[in-house]
């Protein structure tokens, strides 16, 4: 979720956090130590890195980016996810199609 | 990552200043208030490391200043909770190890429904039986016949708000549970009646505690369970108390003073907890041997396996228990330290493998062992200080200086001088700690340090095992054989560092000096064929899970060797 949060722009901690309130449609809420520790985790495996830092009004606002490597992992997982759900949706066509068919005997 | 070197943070007002009595009194988007906000977020810090503090504390608290919004003095309970458990997180250093986190998340739902399983039997099946063996006198308010069912409850509560609240809600619903079965042993002298055995609070605490950190969204756990997830629980914990109960019933509750409470709590329900961490182990070596990763089911195995080991079951007849101090004693603390130290281990052999991009572990040398060395001797000294002084009548060892036999250690019937055995533990603690310093001699404050800590913490535990071998009295203790015999016991924990550590510093292999390479081997020799000596001839007495946990162990090593490309093996 966070590396989808960050893919389009670089993203402070708090932009993060209502990204991915916005990307799961309120279902996940990110706390901050959990933020950070993933996003030191990220940082660590060279997913993510920091982009630059502001002041706004007093306060210190770190933004985050996507490295290149952090983008193919996110693109393999929303391929990945991707394809789940076609198969999904493909296994439940067939599903009705086969209960039409039962259906007019 | 660069700092930021025109950060300027409102620091807010000094400590003890008037503002910090102002609360929530102050109007919405009161700068004073929002200095108070920052104030408070920044005491929630203290859980983290100075140097983390330093590096990104301006950039946490500003987010949290965000987050809590202009309108509250005081940052959200839970993102609190969640602040502190993410800080203490890192000073413990848990996020650099591989696995860590998911195994505790694969531990979580197992050790709740364990804890809640365990709870179920105890009051189902042996609160009935109880009264009048170990836990006579009249049932409290007419119901309880010890304090257990107040922590059974609780901890069936739990694991049922797991399955039907809210996550933080069931998360709170555990916290209370840990925190009153924690206060049963303090409430107890206060009412008529008695508390479950000791261990059996420590392992349902313990228990909860991982039930607690595994069901964090900070650990990776889900902040949505599925409906799995959630009715896993319950179901597992239904399973858990009718499979004891089966064994009591196969395997009934023998009589005498270790009759049942304190044996079928302890062996019937062990069996079963020993057979939850025993699956685990298994699709941990499963997985190894099919070349997939298994450091999650690995750290769940080595996790639960340090409460489990409590719960080990074992026949208390076989047991080399008081009345014969001429031999090592092997009873109930015996049991629960070894167990303690086979999971520890296993812990830190876990906690060599690092997350990626994390430092490496530091590789252990002479320094490391002079340092396990400085401990044991710690240890050493604050154990024969306090048979020394016991000797002598002080401690609360009332009837041992009138005997002039008390002069010279010999074997003997309890109540008699010193056994040998544990003149002889007493050596070997400080033959250990001469020949791990050896090589690495003296590694200045540090040594220091240890020595200390190892001093006053075996002086204090020897004092403890001696009121807790005395009914939890201070004073009065005749059984000064029996009573030290116990003690001896506490050079397990010692003689197993070294061991770890000499072994450690063994498998670095190239670089080694050859006089550190001599000492670690004395050191292992030494250490291994004590606790052997004093365990092994008891094995049957261990219970299965150390037995699991070390199959375990073998296994992947094994598995390591078998497949070198694919095992990840630390």
């Amino acid at each position: 979720m966070i590396l989808a949060a960050l893919a389009e722009e670089p993203m402070h901690g708090y932009g993060v956090i209502q990204e991915v309130v916005a990307l799961s449609d309120g279902r996940v809420t990110l706390r901050p130590g959990t933020l950070y520790g993933a996003l030191d985790r990220l940082v660590e495996q060279g997913l993510v890195t920091g982009d630059h830092e502001e002041i706004v009004d007093g306060r210190l606002r770190r933004y985050y980016r996507l490295t290149d490597e952090g983008a193919c992992v996110l693109a393999a997982e929303a391929q990945r996810l991707t394809s789940n759900a076609d198969a999904a949706v493909e296994r439940l066509r067939r599903r009705s199609g086969s209960r039409t068919r039962l259906a007019h005997g | 990552m660069p700092r930021s070197s025109g950060c300027v943070a409102v620091r807010g007002p000094a400590p003890g200043s008037p503002m910090a009595d102002l609360g929530e009194a102050l109007p919405a988007g009161d700068p004073r208030g929002t200095a108070l906000l920052e104030r408070r977020c920044r005491r929630l810090l203290v859980a983290y490391p100075a140097a983390y503090r330093a590096d990104r504390g301006d950039e946490i608290v500003a987010t949290m200043l965000d987050l809590t919004g202009p309108d509250r003095r005081s940052p959200r309970l839970a993102d609190a909770a969640d602040l502190v458990a993410s800080g203490l997180r890192r000073r413990l250093g848990t996020a650099a190890l591989a696995g860590f986190d998911a195994g505790l998340t694969v531990a979580a739902p197992v050790a709740l429904a364990l804890a809640a399983g365990i709870s179920a039997f105890a009051w189902w099946r042996v609160e009935p039986i109880s009264v009048g063996i170990h836990m006579g006198g009249p049932a409290l308010f007419g119901v309880f016949r010890t304090l257990g069912p107040i922590a059974y409850l609780l901890w069936l509560i739990a694991a049922a708000g797991r399955a039907l609240l809210r996550p933080s809600v069931g998360r709170v619903l555990i916290g209370v549970a840990v925190v009153v079965t924690l206060l049963l042993p303090v409430i107890a002298p206060f009412t008529t009646v008695d508390r479950p055995p000791l261990w059996v609070l420590m392992a349902l605490s313990t228990f909860g505690l991982l039930a607690l950190a595994g069901t964090g969204t900070w650990a990776g756990a889900s902040a949505t369970p599925s409906a799995d997830e959630r009715l896993g629980v319950p179901t597992g914990a239904l399973a858990v108390a009718i499979s004891a109960s089966s064994v009591m019933v196969i395997w009934p509750p023998s009589g005498g003073g270790f009759g049942y409470y304190y044996q079928p709590t302890i062996a019937r329900v062990g069996t079963v907890v020993a057979a939850t961490v025993a699956v685990l182990a298994v699709i941990a070596v499963d997985r190894l041997l099919r070349g997939r990763s298994a450091q999650e089911w690995l750290w769940a195995t080595a996790l639960l396996g340090l409460p489990a080991g409590w719960l080990g079951p074992f026949d208390t007849a076989a047991l080399r228990l008081a009345g014969d101090s001429a031999v090592p004693h092997f009873g109930r603390l015996a049991q629960v330290l070894l167990a303690s130290c086979v999971a520890t281990v296993a812990i830190v052999w876990l906690a060599q493998r690092r997350t990626p991009g994390s430092p490496p572990a530091r590789v252990p040398g002479p320094r490391s062992l002079a340092l396990a060395g400085a401990v044991t001797l710690g240890v050493s000294i604050g154990l024969t200080a306090f048979v020394l002084l016991g000797r002598l009548g002080a401690l609360g060892f009332a009837g041992a200086a009138a005997l002039p036999r008390y002069v010279l250690p010999r074997d003997g019937l309890p109540g008699d001088g010193l056994p040998g055995h544990v003149t002889a533990t007493l050596a070997i603690l400080l033959l250990a700690a001469l020949c791990a310093m050896l090589p690495g001699r003296w590694a200045g404050r540090a040594s220091l340090v240890a020595l200390a800590c190892g001093t006053g913490g075996s002086f204090l535990a020897g004092w403890l095992v001696a009121a807790y071998d005395n009914g939890w009295t201070l004073g009065g203790w005749t059984d000064f054989a029996h009573t030290t015999g116990l003690i001896a016991t506490l050079a397990f924990p010692p003689l197993s560092l070294c061991a770890v550590v000499a072994a450690r510093v063994l498998a670095v292999g190239a670089g080694l000096d050859r006089s550190t390479k001599r000492a670690a081997v004395a050191v292992l020799v030494v250490c291994v064929s004590w606790v052997g000596y004093v365990t092994v001839p008891y094995v049957l007495s261990w219970g299965p899970v150390l037995l699991v946990l070390i199959a375990c162990c073998a296994a992947l090593a094994l598995s390591g060797r078998a497949r070198p490309g694919s095992a990840p093996a630390p």
